[in-house]
């Protein structure tokens, strides 16, 4: 190598961008256009951190980025919950059991389960938004000890629009854990909250110098649930959200998922909100 | 001879180290014209140098005349970048093949002689060590340009004649190269001489003119000092950096920005000619025997509508924020991502905009109040990738 | 009375309020318990109170055809429901049923009108705080509608 180059940052592998086969076991209708995935790794494990994601690689046709779903400490299975929007999405949701995903992965920073331990923690998500926030959930949820207070507040558009509501009925039958749902409209057989998720946030007693909020949903909402926790004292450094740009490479090199000075795939696409707060604050940046 | 001492060589001797050059197994490159264009590409002599070349640059306007004078490297630069060789404007990074109901990954090596370039100038150093600095010195470096890039020889060629829309000596990259190169040439064009003076700045440089006639330097390196001071002096642009980062990120929402965007097309020549400009996109394909597949890659620019597309929409549609982005990644997020500015003061951006956006001017003008006012904003994050 | 003077004076809603007003208030109110599924009023009918949710739930719904009755909002214990007094022609826009055992204070909007009229400090007062409502309201309610649009355009 020529002297006047500095050294390599990581390992230089050719293989960054290749992805591998992973084997389909089970595909689950979770919602209309909405399904859920379990694949075995092709290496046998897939070991990855609460809040990172995949691209899922259709062969010959494209990849997307999307966040992983499933639990941490089941490496042997890897869940993704995907939306058909576009030709790769509908393809991946199209696939049966026995046939191959392409995975490329894990990337991004995750949510930072380790750092809120000891304390208190709130998951407020809406509509898809609890997919890339379940991995988290779990983590939370297998190691109870280590927190506090945990509270799930989740927003659907309507009952039968609700995502996993099979978990969280049984999410909701325990004892260590508060779900309060909010759906946007319903039939008179709802006994629920009716109204926008972040009207949930209010009557949470929040203890600010304990508590972590994590959310998940589109920036809109993200923000006007920040603005909700900053009212009941939380501050920006105790919020962490995740952030989602168009992504090609997943490795910071392509320059698509820029917002400001972040590459959204490598220095997120998790982050606490006093380090994004200006660059999601400006329009069309 | 020491790595340190300067020679002259003449003409005939740069010849002499074009040879060496290529009995080393390298590709030579250097600037040719082809076509009306100044080109960089495959040099099998010196002939092919434009001799007596001259070039006529500002914004909006790039002209070259031929003059019957003796200077190899009279002019400064055409639209084409030493980033064409180093980052492919299109690239196959993998073959795939369906194997039962799975598939199997190639990825792609390139086997090419390694390239020497001959005619580097001081701002394209700066920017390919920006380059460097993007695709090596990263968390996950890229390894078609380590590949490309690791072998490569740089000839430097310092400027002289600074070109209509340069700015290099206010961004600190030139008009002559200090560090990073394995030869820096200066030519001195007199009545009664022609001559290089030849640094050296790396073994291989050494190595390089061990091979070619040359004589020790004595009163030339004070000539080619003058030269270059003069030249220094002469640029047809200016860019104050004091404070650049810090300025851009406070006046994201200056009423400036949609002044430009009346002027701006977003066509992305500015993109295409930019030696620094990285942002590229994937794309995957399939062959038409249904069992084969591949994955490319090819140069994006950030004024695309669809750059910044995600589901529902895209992010930066108004011309007004794309222009912005451009600008802003290019002085202010660079230097949070990369710990330099991005831009070289080469001024192709100035040359190669058909309506002649001038980002020195366009910066200058957020320098002015603003009747909306400028937000003050700390901490933009900077990132570590 | 006192009661009441002491619930409406550690109310959220009428917090900084004078005891004179207070008092006018709690001259106004009467506590009026609605069992679960009871419609509190439906829409079109006069409205000439407003209500003070003390416990329990109440769902805002509207009907639409074909797909019936649909709850667009929640209310719960501390909140006000009803804003459709304050203005002509009072007539209710919407249903408001009990999701389960709810007690109210029920407000006499038509008394406290020709009060706001007679004593424009209190008419001030009460105005500033149902438009604080109301625009709290219109922000949760846009950003649902904001929730919907986006939804859709992604589908």
């Amino acid at each position: 190598m020529s002297t006047r180059l500095n050294e390599p940052g990581g390992e230089v592998r050719p293989t960054d961008l290749a992805p591998l086969p992973f084997v389909v076991r089970k595909v689950h209708k979770e919602l209309p256009g909405i399904f859920t995935l379990e694949m075995e790794p092709s290496t046998g494990q897939f070991n990855f951190r609460p809040g990172q994601f995949n691209m899922l690689y259709i062969f010959g046709n494209g990849e997307v980025p999307i966040s992983i779903s499933g639990d941490p400490q089941q490496p042997a299975c890897l869940v993704h919950t995907v939306r058909a929007v576009g030709k790769v999405s509908a393809a991946i949701c199209d696939l049966s059991r026995g046939e191959t995903l392409g995975v490329r992965g894990p990337f991004g920073t995750n949510w930072p389960v380790h750092e809120i331990a000891g304390g208190d923690v709130v998951f407020i998500t809406s509509g898809l938004g609890l997919a890339p926030l379940r991995p988290a959930i779990y983590h939370v949820l297998n190691h109870r000890e280590q927190y506090g207070k945990v509270t799930l507040l989740y927003g659907a558009r309507t009952p039968d629009r609700l995502l996993y509501h099979r978990q969280l009925a049984d999410w909701k039958a325990r004892w260590d854990l508060r779900v309060e749902i909010s759906v946007g409209s319903a039939g008179p057989d709802w006994g629920g909250h009716i109204g926008v998720a972040t009207s949930l946030i209010a009557g949470l007693e929040i203890d600010p110098e304990q508590t972590n909020a994590l959310i998940c949903s589109s920036e809109r909402m993200m923000k006007a649930m920040a603005e909700e926790l900053n009212l009941a004292g939380l501050p920006d450094e105790r919020i962490h959200l995740s952030l989602e740009r168009d992504m090609k490479c997943g490795v910071g090199l392509c320059g698509h998922c820029q917002l400001g000075p972040q590459f959204i795939c490598l220095d997120g696409p998790v982050y606490s909100l006093d380090r994004v707060r200006p660059l999601i604050s400006l329009r069309e940046l | 001879m020491t790595a340190n001492a300067p020679v002259i060589i003449t003409p005939q001797g740069l010849s002499g180290l074009v040879e060496a050059l290529s009995r080393q197994g390298r590709r030579v490159l250097g600037p040719t014209l082809q076509n009306g264009s100044l080109i960089y590409a495959d040099l099998q002599g010196t002939d092919q140098l434009p001799r007596g070349l001259r070039e006529e640059r500002e914004a909006g306007t790039f002209r070259l005349h031929q003059e019957d004078g003796p200077a190899l490297f009279g002019y400064s630069l055409g639209h084409d970048s030493w980033k064409r060789y180093l980052h492919p404007p299109q690239l196959t990074l993998l073959n795939l093949r369906r194997e039962g109901s799975g598939f199997t990954v190639q990825a792609r090596t390139d086997q090419a002689p390694p390239l020497a370039l001959l005619g580097v100038r001081p701002c394209e150093l700066a920017a390919i060590k920006i380059l460097d600095k993007i695709f090596i010195e990263r968390t996950y470096p890229d390894v078609h340009y380590f590949a490309r890039r690791r072998e490569t020889v740089i000839i430097v060629v310092n400027c002289t004649q600074p070109g209509g829309t340069c700015f290099c000596a206010s961004m600190g990259t030139g008009p002559q190269a200090r560090d990073g190169f394995d030869l820096a040439l200066t030519e001195v064009v007199e009545p009664e001489r022609h001559y290089f003076l030849v640094e050296t700045g790396s073994a291989l440089g050494v190595e390089l003119m061990e091979q070619v006639e040359h004589q020790p330097a004595r009163e030339e390196v004070e000539t080619a000092g003058r030269m270059l001071c003069d030249a220094a002096g002469r640029m047809g642009r200016n860019l104050d950096t004091a404070g650049l980062k810090e300025l851009l990120y406070a006046n994201r929402e200056h009423p400036h920005w949609q002044n430009a965007a009346r002027r701006c097309l977003t066509c992305g020549n500015c993109t295409l000619v930019c030696p620094t400009c990285f942002c590229h996109t994937l794309y995957d394909g399939q062959d038409l025997d249904g069992l084969g597949a591949w994955r490319a890659r090819r140069w994006d620019t950030c004024f695309n509508l669809e750059f910044s597309y995600i589901h529902g929409g895209n992010v930066r549609a108004a011309p007004e924020a794309r222009y912005r982005q451009w600008v802003h990644h290019k002085l202010a997020a660079w230097q949070d991502q990369f710990g330099v500015l991005g831009c070289v003061g080469c001024g192709r951006c100035i040359t190669w905009c058909p309506v002649g956006m001038d980002i020195t001017h366009e910066v200058s003008m957020l320098r002015q109040p603003g009747q909306a006012g400028p937000k003050a904003e700390s901490g933009n994050g900077a990132s570590h990738g | 009375m006192d009661d009441m003077r002491q619930y409406l004076a550690g109310h959220r809603f009428f917090a900084g309020m004078s005891a004179k007003h207070i008092d006018l208030l709690a001259g106004c109110a009467r506590g009026v318990r609605f069992s679960k599924g009871q419609y509190l009023c439906h829409e079109g009918e006069p409205a000439n109170h407003f209500y003070l949710i003390q416990e329990g739930r109440v769902a805002i719904a509207a009907h639409t055809s074909p797909l019936g009755e649909v709850g667009l909002l929640t209310q719960a214990a501390g909140q006000v429901v009803g804003a459709d007094w304050l203005f002509p022609p009072y007539r209710r826009s919407f249903d408001y049923r009990a999701l389960e055992p709810t007690l109210v204070q029920e407000m006499d909007g038509r008394c406290l009108r020709g009060e706001c009229e007679q004593d424009h400090e209190l008419g001030y007062q009460l105005m500033l705080r149902f438009s604080g409502a109301l625009a709290q309201l219109l922000k949760a309610t846009r950003l649902q509608l904001l929730e919907v649009i986006h939804e859709h355009a992604v589908e």
